[in-house]
């Protein structure tokens, strides 16, 4: 126990004072960054309007049941303020007529239900509302994405591991561990834990930017059903490759393996996915999808849970053989 | 007590053996030295002596015990320091002992307490991967020392060091000795194995060549003669005398004025060199 405990403190002081393993830990992260840029993140979901002074009070007021007016002094400052880089409307008459004047590069279903809420309003139709999903936050582009950035969350503390099990069998260090008292167990298990804490440390913080905490719960346990996923990556990475150049050799055929073979599931026809089953990629992505779109999740993620376990068993003879680590002592 | 019986050892499987027909023994409290140019095969044998290799044929056993059947906690009773320094080159040299030290389930010597014998405790809380090649020796060679073994493994220990930290380091493989460690020691250098050594076995293509300890082969190989150099008028001259005729010298000592004298037994490098034909290089 000492000894697994040590070898955990001692990966993540590796992984600390190595720029390249610590760029590749975050990256994840900056990814998620670059979504919400792309998608907007989902807690910017309240209307925003602004308005000019053509526009009576009584209107306003009404129109500020259902939305976040901004007062405009006039009606230049209003196409600018329109212009702008985030997503906000504006509403002005034109004689006897309201005008609503929007950006133009909405996603289609977002600008057709606010044009409906603010006519409804503006008519005095009704004042009540209820939220409409917005078309682009449950497209298959969104999901995929969010997905990617996730499974690469997932796949960095795998990778991590692996190349820090490279630096050892370059540096000989894996030799002398091998005659010291410490186990093959005791090994696997200190890259697996720091691969499951860094895998579920990158997963919570990509949730946590791209403003999906609702869904933290079961993407942590997630995260804990691709444990032995993680595993292979580390193991493959290490088996395959006695150096760190060998290693991102290693890392450029089993990257995109492990990003796409799951996502590329959704792109088949349904009877060929049973193809799928035994690879717990697939599982994975299945379970990200469950989980985005609020289904149940559990199934998949024992799956994910079960195929990797498997296929670690079968990397792990390799690994044995490849590095002569005698498996039972 | 390490017993090693008739070991042979094939790599591919084809029937070229690295290594055939290796016994020997190395007792507790004793320094063993195994002896050989690059590629004798020394470290196939140190290999399967510590179960980085399998034993494919023949036995190797540790007071009785056989290599095969060796379980975990047998490793906190050896210690090994590879000839290529291997450390964690981002972790400091305190750091890189404690954690070595944390995977034995046997006591350990105090980290710091080592590298000052190392002559390392300066340099504790530097980067391993900072370290010259002859700190990182050292390193390795003190974390060969953590758990006290009670048999040790050393490989090349003085490559690359000074003289005064190679004497340093000759002073604790000799306290490792008195403690009653059987050492085993590979090395090229013979004057590392003639000042340290019990029992040197030369190997050379895979087979031990000749085994015996240091004084006894110089004794079977070397001649023996002395040579006196002596003054004459102006000039320097140099007489040699057999030993097994002592009448001749005492009455030359007696009538001449000697400068030096020198008994002529072989070096080690000169039996190796008449035992196999080859120089012994690197």
């Amino acid at each position: 126990m000492k000894s697994m405990l040590m070898s955990i403190i001692r990966e993540i002081k590796l992984i600390f004072r190595d720029g390249i393993t610590v760029y590749l830990t975050i990256s994840p992260a900056l990814l998620a960054l670059v979504f919400i840029l792309v998608f907007g993140s989902i807690q910017e979901s309240t209307i925003r309007l602004a308005v000019d002074a053509s526009v009576p009070a009584e209107v306003i007021a009404r129109l500020e049941t259902v939305a976040d007016v901004e007062m405009m002094p006039d009606n230049e400052s209003l196409v600018r303020r329109i212009s702008g880089a985030d997503s906000i409307a504006g509403v002005l008459m034109r004689g006897q007529t309201f005008v609503l004047l929007v950006e133009g590069n909405e996603a289609q279903g977002f600008a057709e239900a606010r044009a409906q809420l603010i006519g409804a309003v503006l008519s005095g139709e009704t004042q009540e509302y209820t939220a409409v999903a917005v078309e682009s936050q449950h497209s298959l582009a969104y999901t995929i994405s969010m997905a990617c950035i996730l499974l690469l969350a997932l796949f960095i503390g795998g990778a991590s591991m692996g190349l820090s099990g490279v630096n050892e069998r370059e540096s000989g260090v894996l030799r002398a561990i091998t005659i010291s008292p410490m186990t093959l167990l005791s090994y696997v298990a200190s890259k697996l834990l720091p691969a499951l804490l860094f895998g579920m440390i990158g997963i919570a913080c990509c949730v946590l930017i791209m403003g999906r905490m609702d869904t933290l719960a079961p993407f942590l346990l997630l995260a804990g059903g691709s444990v032995f996923v993680s595993g292979i990556i580390a193991f493959l990475i290490i088996t395959f490759a006695d150096n760190q150049i060998a290693a991102v050799g290693v890392l450029k055929i089993i990257m995109p393996v492990f990003l796409i073979v799951g996502i590329s599931a959704v792109f088949v026809p349904q009877g060929w996915s049973i193809l799928y089953y035994a690879l717990p990629m697939y599982w994975q992505y299945t379970a990200m999808d469950a989980i985005l779109t609020g289904k149940a999740a559990l199934l998949p993620i024992l799956m994910t849970l079960g195929t990797g376990m498997v296929w670690f068993a079968l990397v792990m003879i390799l690994f044995t053989q490849k590095v002569k680590i005698k498996a039972w002592r | 007590m390490i017993q090693v019986d008739h070991v042979y050892h094939d790599y591919e499987g084809k029937g070229i053996y690295a290594v055939s027909d290796i016994s020997f023994t190395v007792q507790s409290g004793k320094v063993f030295g195994f002896l050989g140019p690059s590629g004798a095969g020394k470290s196939t044998v140190q290999n399967i002596m510590t179960g980085l290799l399998p034993v494919q044929r023949g036995e190797v056993r540790y007071d009785q015990y056989s290599v095969k059947a060796l379980r975990t906690k047998f490793f906190n009773r050896i210690g090994v320091s590879f000839e290529q320094p291997n450390v964690y080159a981002r972790l400091t040299g305190y750091e890189n002992l404690k954690y070595f030290a944390a995977l034995f389930s046997a006591p350990t010597c105090d980290p710091m307490e080592l590298l000052d014998s190392v002559g390392l405790r300066e340099a504790a809380n530097k980067k391993a991967g900072e370290y010259s090649k002859g700190m990182r020796q050292r390193l390795t060679l003190a974390r060969a020392l953590l758990n006290k073994p009670e048999y040790l493994f050393l490989d090349e220990p003085t490559s690359g060091l000074d003289p005064a930290t190679a004497a340093s380091v000759r002073e604790l493989i000799k306290a490792q000795r008195d403690r009653g460690a059987a050492v085993f020691l590979t090395t090229h250098n013979m004057e590392l194995a003639d000042s340290l050594c019990d029992t040197v076995a030369f190997l050379y293509g895979g087979k031990i060549a000749a085994m015996d300890s240091p004084d006894a082969l110089k004794r079977r190989y070397g001649k023996r003669l002395v040579t006196v150099a002596y003054q004459e008028g102006e000039s320097e001259r140099v007489a040699a005398f057999d030993m097994d005729h002592r009448e001749a010298l005492v009455a030359f000592l007696a009538q001449n004025n000697p400068i030096t004298i020198h008994s002529q037994e072989a070096t080690l490098e000169e039996i190796f060199l008449l035992v196999t034909g080859k120089e012994l290089t690197a």
